[in-house]
């Protein structure tokens, strides 16, 4: 069962967007305010160091996956996969309460936030329970669907956008600018060490996987930063910062000769994507680590339900209120995935190279 | 397991769960909102009321206006709701108007309770109720559309591409010029001519001639959330042409006692905000709508003093506007923003004394650039023979 290098390239951006839309625009824009898009623009210089590290990784050993290479490591290398399995758990939860949280704000107030993550978490279960490869070609269809709703949503925004409105620029000391940086660091590039559960063998045409990576990679930035450009100079600074998700928001002003509007339900379904298969990835993540980590056999696909009740908990219990969460994950979380998903993979990375060099 | 999981997908992901009919729900498509007391008051008009038979005994569509009141504005619409038997609906807001009152002293509180309430849309517009109550304003029923929300609504719309004295100003619009740097906002407003009480009446929208009747009125300026005093209709020609919202205006000169209309259908208005000046430049195009005057329009000579005549007249007006703008101290241009913007530094430096203090002693200076291309239909006077 092989992925392309362009369907591992879809599913690596779905991992840059699962917590875009939500936290990390409010963080950054929190610390950066319209200076918002030239942290985004450092972040991807600064994602190169991430990017290497995870590359290494990959191209290790073509057979084996992150959680190989840790095992590999004896028990120390088992603890960093059981630390990664509850990390991912938690990463997932995260990814899910936002979802659910956007759909309880904006849509479906009445309804109980429970009730919600139930819904989403059965069509999760069902995508998570396929194969790598059935995953990765619904990903393909899902980033093709997010692509033109993307487009079409840009292109009918481009009309109203004023770039005024990014002024003024560089209005934002260095050090806010940097910490918005690090927060689309920690929550849009850091999670890309999720895709390292897929070995490098398990690419079919591994040559390419550089530059149709890049593509992607490079495309989603754009969109990501055509993102913030355009809710800023749509609703000004203040107004994007007051919504709590004003890239949804924005959507709701299309207005195309007075036949193209309300179109903003449509328009957003591209998040939901974006989110059932990050959190289906996580979950294969975790279902892989376990059967290789504890040689668990996955019968009746115990290790999706029980992930899945999981996630659903912590999704349910993790914020007492959105507050806190606005403050955990712009404050906190960056500096746990910075942790969870460069410092220790850059260190197994370290202890590998050393082992190899020995041997 | 893939089968079994079918079963919960289709009771779940087809939305038959927990559904709400169309005529379950009260669709409100405008929401008038006054002060009586120490309560607010709320009129909402709901759309989809049970229909009516027209005289010819077709069915027609009606309107219904429902009112509440309460310490907030979620209590008022909650006392709204107790007298609607369906679901009170704001997704589809055209119009919210506002009384002179609410708009003085408590504005914050119905932007706050609207901006915060996930059904609405923020794209209707805004209205002040000029010299009458908010909530009467929706009930004045009228021949031209079934309801008073969408004949505001589109009114306004009209006027604002017609005329140069209003303009739409949308939820958006007007809350993102309520927490800007450096700007204050300004709002249209509309009042009642002819009775109210007729005016509510169904004979009302029957008659040729109808006795009651809505009419769009000057703008109303702002100090922050505060309001603070009406435009004159030249003053608002002044403050659209700042605010660059003209799509067509008349300027109106008068030679020798005799009346010149030109029609305005072009026009770019910029400012730069430099050491305490102003420069605004206008860039014009128009044509001669109605003449009254005995001049010979072969004479291009005529045609430049018509031009000057105008350019004077737009240069009044645009100075009226600011004399009011400063007499009030609120910077409704957004002169201010534009420091803000290509200044940040200064302005963190002057923002404090801007309204009070800096942007009232602002030097103005104007240019404006009138292009007189046509002359409408004919080209001279219609002389009578004697």
């Amino acid at each position: 069962m092989k992925v392309t290098s362009s369907e591992y390239s879809y599913l690596t951006s779905f991992l840059i967007r699962s917590l875009f839309f939500g936290p990390a625009i409010y963080s950054i824009l929190h610390f950066a305010l319209q200076d918002g898009w030239i942290s985004l623009i450092i972040s991807f210089i600064l994602s190169f160091i991430p990017l290497i590290i995870y590359y290494k990784l990959l191209n290790h050993n073509p057979h084996d996956n992150i959680v190989s290479i840790n095992n590999k490591l004896g028990t120390l290398g088992k603890l960093i996969n059981m630390l990664l399995i509850l990390f991912i758990i938690f990463h997932a939860g995260l990814i899910l309460w936002n979802l659910t949280n956007f759909i309880y704000s904006q849509f479906l107030f009445q309804t109980p936030l429970l009730v919600i993550s139930i819904v989403l978490a059965i069509s999760i279960f069902y995508v998570s329970i396929q194969n790598i490869t059935t995953i990765a070609r619904t990903g393909t269809v899902f980033f093709i669907i997010s692509t033109i709703l993307f487009f079409v949503a840009a292109f009918s925004l481009a009309g109203e956008c004023d770039l005024n409105g990014l002024k003024p620029v560089l209005n934002s000391n260095f050090s806010s600018i940097l910490k918005g940086s690090f927060a689309s660091l920690g929550l849009n590039i850091f999670p890309i060490f999720i895709i390292l559960i897929i070995p490098k063998n398990a690419i079919k045409n591994s040559n390419k996987l550089l530059s149709s990576f890049f593509k992607v990679y490079i495309f989603r930035f754009i969109c990501m930063i055509s993102v913030l450009i355009i809710c800023i100079s749509i609703l000004g600074i203040e107004l994007t910062n007051l919504y709590q998700y004003p890239e949804y928001h924005i959507l709701k002003t299309i207005n195309i000769a007075n036949f193209f509007q309300r179109v903003e339900s449509i328009l957003s379904i591209q998040w939901i994507f974006e989110a059932v298969i990050a959190i289906a990835l996580c979950i294969y993540y975790i279902k892989e680590s376990i059967t290789k980590t504890f040689n668990f056999k996955n019968k009746f696909n115990l290790i999706n339900i029980i992930s899945l009740i999981s996630i659903l908990i912590i999704t349910k219990y993790i914020f007492p209120n959105n507050t806190i969460a606005e403050s955990f994950y712009k404050n906190i979380y960056p500096f746990l995935t910075l942790i969870f998903f460069l410092i220790i993979p850059f260190l197994v990375l370290i202890v590998t190279k050393f082992k190899k060099n020995k041997y | 397991m893939k089968k079994l999981l079918i079963i919960p997908l289709i009771l779940l992901l087809t939305g038959c769960w927990n559904y709400r009919e169309l005529n379950q729900l009260a669709i409100t498509t405008g929401i008038a909102v006054d002060k009586e007391n120490e309560n607010y008051k709320i009129t909402i008009m709901i759309a989809n009321s049970k229909k009516g038979s027209g005289s010819d005994g077709s069915i027609t569509p009606s309107a219904a206006v429902y009112e509440g009141k309460g310490k907030t504005i979620y209590e008022a619409f909650k006392d709204t709701s107790l007298s609607v038997s369906k679901q009170i609906y704001l997704s589809h807001i055209d119009v919210l108007v506002l009384s002179e009152e609410i708009a003085k002293n408590n504005l914050t509180d119905v932007i706050d309770f609207l901006f915060r309430y996930p059904q609405t849309r923020n794209n209707f517009y805004l209205v002040l109720a000029k010299a009458k109550k908010a909530g009467d304003i929706l009930k004045i029923t009228t021949p031209l559309e079934t309801f008073p929300s969408q004949n505001l609504a589109k009114n306004l719309e009209i006027t604002d591409k017609l005329q140069g004295f209003t303009y739409t100003v949308d939820f958006t619009d007007f809350t993102k010029s309520l927490v800007s740097e450096g700007i204050n906002p300004i709002l249209p407003s509309v009042t009642i001519i002819g009775n109210t009480i007729e005016g509510n009446k169904d004979e009302n929208k029957e008659q040729s001639e109808p006795t009651t009747y809505l009419k769009l009125d000057m703008l109303g300026l702002f100090k922050g959330d505060k309001f603070v005093t009406w435009a004159s209709p030249d003053e608002s020609k002044g403050i659209n042409i700042i605010n660059n919202k003209i799509y067509i205006l008349g300027v109106i000169i008068e030679k020798e006692n005799k009346k010149i209309v030109t029609e305005i259908t072009e026009m770019e208005t910029s400012f730069k905000v430099e050491n305490n000046k102003v420069k605004i430049t206008v860039d014009t195009v128009g044509a001669i709508q109605e003449m009254n005057a005995d001049l010979n329009l072969y004479d291009t000579k005529t045609i430049e003093k018509i031009q000057n005549a105008d350019i004077e007249k737009i240069k009044e007006y645009i100075n009226m506007a600011i004399d009011l703008a400063k007499k009030n101290k609120t910077d409704i241009f957004g002169f201010g923003n534009y420091v803000y913007k290509n200044n940040p530094k200064k302005w963190n430096e002057i923002k404090d004394k801007w309204d009070d203090e800096i942007f009232p002693n602002l030097e103005v200076e104007i240019e404006v650039n009138l292009r007189l291309q046509a002359k409408g239909s004919i080209n001279n006077i219609v002389e009578v023979k004697e």
